[in-house]
Order: C-alpha cells, then structure tokens, then sequence
C-alpha cells in the first residue's frame, strides 16, 4: 500500500495553496465582475450582497498517481471517492479528509464513478471496457458487467439502487440489473461517444449526453426517447444532469459554457459563462447547501461558481496547477471536492 | 416525472395488449402489487413467499416461514410489511426490510385469507374456515384476537334482544360462515362475506354488525375495493360478479346505507365461474379470470358495462389477477405449472422525440421558409441574440414539485443485497 501524504488542512500546506487563491471575498467580486461584464453584458453582481459563496480550502487529498477523473460525495455524506486514470478508487472520509481504503481491479483509467443510494455500495466506468460493482468497505468486486464494446464512460445508479445505467465510447447506453449483474436493455442511443448519463429524482428518466452535441431523456421502463435537445452551434456536450428538483437540466459543452435547460419547453433557460472548456469533460453540479450556485472546474485551474438566476459569476477558486475534471457538492454541509488533472483532489469549506 | 413527456396517445391506452414476461420461480398460488406497483409479492404451492422487482422481474427477497400452499397475501400502505396467510393455518407478517419475520399468528383452523389494516400494520383481519372471522391486533405488544360474528344482523327489533336464548339466531350461525372479509379504503369498516350471500359489515373499532344485506343466495368468494374505494366488486358463486356504488361511508349512518348495485357481469352463453376479480389501476375496468376449460380473462368496463378486450391466457387456467394500481399492465398466476404471466401495453416510439424540430404532423404540410434562415450571421450576433433570447424570469432548480397523476407517496425500497448468493431462477422474456 502506498504511503499516502495527506494535508490534514490546509494551513500545513503553504506551498500547494495557490498564490492567487483570492483571500478574502472582494477579490473574488473583482474577478466576478469583469466575468459577467464580459460574458452576457449585465450588471456585475453588487458587492454588498453578503449571500456569496466564500468557499476557502479545506484539505488536500494527495495519492493518485494519474489525473482524477472523477470525485463524488457519498449519499450519506461521510465518504469522499476518487476515480483516476491509474485506475484505481481511493475513498477518503469527508469529515477530516483521512485516507481510508484503495480499490483497484479495473484493467484501465477509470473514467466515471458513482455511489449507491445507501452509500455502500460503488460503481465505476472503465477504459477497459467494464462497469464494475465494489463493495466499498471490503474492497471486493460485486459484479462485472461486460457488454460495451469500447471504452465506458460515464455510469449512474437508480434512486432505488436496483439499476445501474452506463453511456459507452461505443455510442449506447445500457442499462443493467445490478443483483442479477446482466444487461436489461441497450439503448442505441447517440451517433458519437456518450459522455454522461444521468437518472432523475424518481428514476423513472435518464438524461444522457454526447460529443454529437445532443442531449437526451430517455424512458426508463420502456428505453424510448422522450425528447432531444440540441444546442444550435453543436458543440460536443460534455456532462449533463438533472436539477435536484428534476425539472431542469444542466449541462456542459465544448463551447466553454454550462447550460440550464427547461426541457419541457425543449429550451435553454441560462447560459452560464466566463470559464475555459474547450478540450475536457468538466463536470458540473450544483451547490445547494447555502445559496444556489452552478459550480464547474476550469480548463486553467480554477473552479467557477454560478449564480444561478443572475448568470454572474459569484466565487473564483484558483484551485489546481491543471485543468479541474469534476468537482461534487457534499449533500448537506457547505463541501466542496474539486479534482484535476494534476492527480489531487482539495475540497473547499465554507464556514 | 416522465408523465409530461410522454405520448398521451400511449397513456390513454387503458386496458394491456401484450404478453410481455412470464415469471418462472416455482408454482405461485396467488400474487399481489404494493401500494406503488414496483414490487409483485408471489405466494408459492410450498409456502415459500418471492418477492419480485417489476422494474428488472427480478427477485427482490425469498421468504421461508410456511410449510403448505400459500392463501393470501397482504401489504401494509408504506410497502414495507407484507403479510401472508397459508394453508398451514398461520399467518406471518414479514420485514422486507432485511426479510424477517415481524409476527407469527397461529389460527385453530384453515384460514381463507387475510388483510392487513390500510393503515395500521399491527391490525388484521383473517377470514376462518367454520370459524369466525377474526381481527388481530398486535399493535400494543399482545396479540389479541377478536372474534366477529358471521351472522347477518337481522333488521326487526327482535334482534336487540338477548341472544343466548336466540335458538334461531343460533342456529342461523351454524349454518353461516364468513368466507372473505376486507377492510374498507379508510380501515373504518370490515366488509364480510358470507357462504350465504350475506354481506356484513362490521365496524373495526366497536366490532359490532352495523349493517347487513344479502346480495345473492350462493357464497359470496370474494370482495375488493376500487383503489378509490368508491365501488366495489362481489364474486360469489352463482357466476356472476356484482359491482357496486360504496354508500358513504363517514357521514351516513349504516342504517341509512345505499349498497347500489351499478352493473351484473356474467358470460350468458358459456355460464362461467369466475376465479378471481380485480379492478383497473383508475377503477374505470373490471376483469376476471374464467374457472377451468376458457383460459381467459375477461375485461369489462364499469361505466356501461360492457365487455371491451378478452386477454387470452397461454395453456392453462388463471387462478389469481392483479392490475398494477399505477399502470396498464396485469400479473396473472396459472393454475397447472403456477407461471406468472404479465400482460402490459407496448407503445412505438415517437419519432418527434429525436430531434428536437421533428413535428408529428396528420398529412403533408407545405414548409414555408423562413426570410432569414439561411441568413449567414456572425458567431458572436448569433451567441448574443442566444442569450438575449434567454428568459430573465427565476428558475427554480430545488422546490419538488408533485406532478398530477404521479405516486406522490413515501414508498418503501427493499434494500438490495449484492453480498449473499443467491439461488438460481428463470425469468424469460418473451417480447
């Protein structure tokens, strides 16, 4: 096992807390403004307001030996896990950032991981073609659920736990039965690699997108699509979710803008704008802990936070010395993970 | 959340089309939806109690506890507690949540079946062979049984009088016993029927007959409520199936009830029993299952009464039918080799949905070009005219919404176990 070398917090750390990291939150505004000045030409966001997220770091979670791909909460809120293409997960806790366990097995990078609804559960998407099931504590492989015929690359448990979704380099998307481990139904869904799927709140729809510059809801039961969306310049689109109500999308694409679709009314509602995306999957999320933020990594580092009606830019974290690949909201505590190509992970507080 | 996007042409399908899976997990004797229609519980010929996944007809929990056929099965409103009944002469309420074993009752006699409370799960009521129908009550830490009575509650004055003394009153007794009891939606009352055709109703709380009335001369086998509650079913033997209006329950006294009888069903040509009945998820159907040679099941709707679809069963004869209480799709159990067999609606899809300017249109439509479409225009006009277009208005990305027609309650999930090895099963599917 690794000797793993973790900053308890951040203080400890001086060298690796960026320079630029804005101290205090008007140095954060003065980024802001000139973001949305730029972006869609409104009024910048008043610096009175004291509703603004003030995010610091927390703690630096170093180990992985290859840029991490993914970081996700647990659903219960006490894990963190990490996926990297050294194609190991390490599962930290979120309460002090401690390195608990490494859990190796895939062939290749993974590419996407997800927690179970009762947070014991992983599932992880593969280079080498796999979706795996990991019993988180022990380590051990549950099921292996082969079928894609290339790489996969995005993958999503049901609310109710029983149904695994996966989106493949090799354009589908199927959708497994996790006790059984067997494919229930592949749906061929997109005409380029699928880059994200994703279940919503009732599990009876699944958002996916892909690098064809379409998004679209699929029909759980039935496996049809119930609509397609496609922004107009058709910019491959990178990550997509469902709003933690479910009745909005947001998505990202190569365009460098993270989009708010109403897909009832098959339009986008807000673009949100002022970071770099033109090359990576940078996954977006929402923070809803304490204010409404759209929150998305950089391609130069730094981690954007959105506010989610005015468009403005509300907080700039200078966070990684590479392009930021995920970042994840805790659940209920004003947590932030952020993990880039540079192989750390930090995760943010705001106190 | 997907009912807005869905076809409406595919919603209004009301009644299913299509075999699409048949279930193969021992000889099942009698099946029944939870509350939310995603779990099918199944009662097997060896007592064994399966537990399936309607959204991957998989196997959520095997329940080992009766050693004889099992009768009846029972779930509580939240969909964790499922209550079975057997020909062992127990009943046992299970724990889906790690598949325990909540409470056994034993009876002194076979028992014909047996229904939790709507909304206490520590209450039931089991139907007894020659005895009286009993509530059990656990709810406190005891197990009480109460006993009901079978005997209708006779209308002149004379019944108020003392009963031991009552030789024909006694004797009326003997004869009669209760063969189905229910409660109704609210758990307010107890519907029973009898081997005489009498319906009793018994108030749950007093435990007394507050109303009775004979609706035909031959046992009645089986009664069941719409999801509403606003109507109800009687099969009895005399191979027809009553539907009828439920008076109102809460603000009219049960001697003042109006037990209307809307419509008769009955095959006038083949003279059919029917095994089991069972309402539509909206109530607007009624379907039943034929005894021995017709494998069918028969599909009447309740506003005029008419036969409107007979599904016919593969092989065999249909003991049980269910219809999921929030889709067009029915589970039915056959009798020689006990396969579930599920009928449901099969919809094309819709080609509108892949792209997002795809119209479904009746007949040619003549396009009209528009003045600016192929307009060549800067990116950044272009972006900018995008968001100018953007809607101002506040979005709302948290506040859960219900959506009408959706299950908007707290369903129970059984957790799913990966861990433990599980024994081996057929499940095929046929579509």
């Amino acid at each position: 096992m690794d000797k793993m070398d973790i900053y308890r917090s951040a203080d400890s750390s001086g060298d690796t807390t960026d320079s630029e990291l804005p101290s205090h939150p008007g140095d954060a505004l003065r980024h802001a403004s000139v973001f949305t000045a730029s972006a869609n030409s409104r009024p910048a966001v008043s610096s009175d307001r004291t509703d603004l997220p003030k995010y610091e770091l927390h703690f630096i979670l170093e180990g992985h030996k290859a840029g991490v791909t993914n970081v996700k909460f647990s659903a219960d809120g006490q894990w963190i896990a990490t996926s990297s293409a050294d194609k190991t997960i390490k599962i930290w806790h979120a309460e002090d950032g401690e390195y608990e366990t490494t859990i190796a097995g895939h062939g290749r990078g993974i590419n996407d991981i997800v927690w179970s609804p009762d947070s014991k559960v992983l599932a992880s998407a593969s280079d080498d073609k796999t979706v795996r099931i990991w019993d988180v504590m022990s380590g051990r492989i549950l099921r292996t659920l082969r079928g894609h015929t290339n790489f996969a690359y995005s993958v999503d448990f049901n609310p109710k736990g029983n149904l695994v979704a996966s989106g493949s380099f090799d354009e589908s998307i199927k959708i497994w039965d996790v006790k059984k481990g067997i494919c229930l139904r592949t749906l061929p869904a997109h005409s380029d690699p699928v880059s994200a799927v994703h279940f919503s709140r009732d599990g009876t729809m699944i958002v996916s997108c892909s690098h064809d510059g379409q998004i679209r809801l699929w029909d759980t039961a039935t496996g049809q699509c119930l609509k397609t969306l496609i922004e107009d310049n058709n910019s491959p689109v990178s990550c997509v979710r469902f709003s933690p109500n479910g009745k909005y999308l947001l998505s990202g694409a190569l365009d460098s803008a993270v989009r708010l679709w109403d897909y009832l009314k098959g339009r986008c509602v807000k673009t949100y704008q002022g970071h770099k995306n033109e090359k990576f999957i940078c996954v977006s999320t929402f923070s809803t802990t304490r204010g409404v933020w759209v929150v998305s990594g950089s391609e130069d580092g730094r981690i954007f936070f959105w506010d989610v009606q005015t468009k403005g830019v509300v907080q700039i974290l200078d966070g990684h010395k590479d392009v930021v690949l995920a970042v994840d909201a805790h659940p209920t505590k004003n947590l932030l993970a952020s993990a880039g190509l540079d192989g750390v992970v930090k995760i943010w507080i705001e106190r | 959340m997907n009912l807005l996007l869905l076809d409406p042409f595919a919603l209004s399908q009301e009644y299913p089309e299509n075999l699409t899976h048949t279930l193969n997990y021992g000889h099942s004797t009698c099946i029944k939806f939870n509350r939310k229609g995603d779990y099918l519980a199944s009662g097997l010929i060896d007592g064994t109690v399966i537990v399936f996944d309607f959204e991957t007809y998989g196997i959520a929990r095997v329940l080992r506890g009766h050693t004889r056929p099992v009768q009846s099965l029972s779930w509580s409103r939240d969909g964790r507690y499922l209550l079975s009944s057997s020909r062992d002469w127990k009943c046992i309420l299970w724990d889906l949540k790690d598949g325990s074993r909540e409470k056994t009752v034993r009876f002194e006699s076979a028992i014909w079946g047996a229904e939790l409370h709507p909304f206490n799960h520590q209450v039931f009521i089991a139907a007894l062979l020659d005895d009286a129908p009993t509530l059990v009550d656990f709810s406190d830490g005891t197990t009480r049984k109460h006993l009901l009575s079978s005997t209708p509650l006779q209308k002149d004055d004379e019944d108020e009088d003392e009963d031991e003394d009552d030789d024909g009153r006694e004797r009326k007794q003997d004869k009669q016993s209760t063969l189905v009891a229910t409660f109704t939606r609210s758990g307010q009352y107890i519907f029973a029927g009898t081997s005489k055709g009498w319906l009793n109703v018994i108030d749950s709380e007093t435990l007394q007959t507050v109303r009775s009335e004979k609706l035909t001369t031959s046992n009645i086998k089986h009664i069941c409520f719409s999801i509403s509650g606003k109507q109800f079913l009687v099969n009895s033997s005399d191979r027809t199936i009553r539907l009828y209006n439920t008076p109102d329950l809460t603000y009219v006294d049960p001697v003042d009830w109006d037990i209307d009888i809307v419509h008769r069903f009955q095959d006038v040509v083949n003279r059919l029993q029917w095994n089991s009945v069972a309402f539509s998820s909206n109530g607007d159907y009624v379907m039943a299952s034929t005894y021995q040679d017709a494998h069918d099941i028969y599909i009447w709707e309740t506003t005029v009464g008419s036969l409107v679809k007979i599904i016919e069963a593969p092989r065999e004869e249909i003991v049980d039918v269910q219809w999921d209480p929030n889709r067009t799709l029915v589970a039915a159990t056959g009798l020689d080799n006990g396969t579930i067999y599920v009928w449901a609606t099969t919809t094309p899809q819709r080609w509108s949905a892949l792209a997002p300017d795809f119209v479904e249109v009746e007949e040619n439509v003549e396009y009209e070009e528009r003045e600016d479409e192929f307009d060549i225009i800067p990116d950044e006009i272009a972006n900018k005219r995008k968001l100018d277009q953007e809607d101002d208005g506040e979005v709302d990305v948290v506040t859960i919404e219900r959506v009408r027609g959706e299950f908007s309650e707290e369903s129970f999930v059984i957790p799913v176990i990966l861990d433990e090895e599980e024994e081996t099963f057929d499940s095929s599917d046929s579509d």
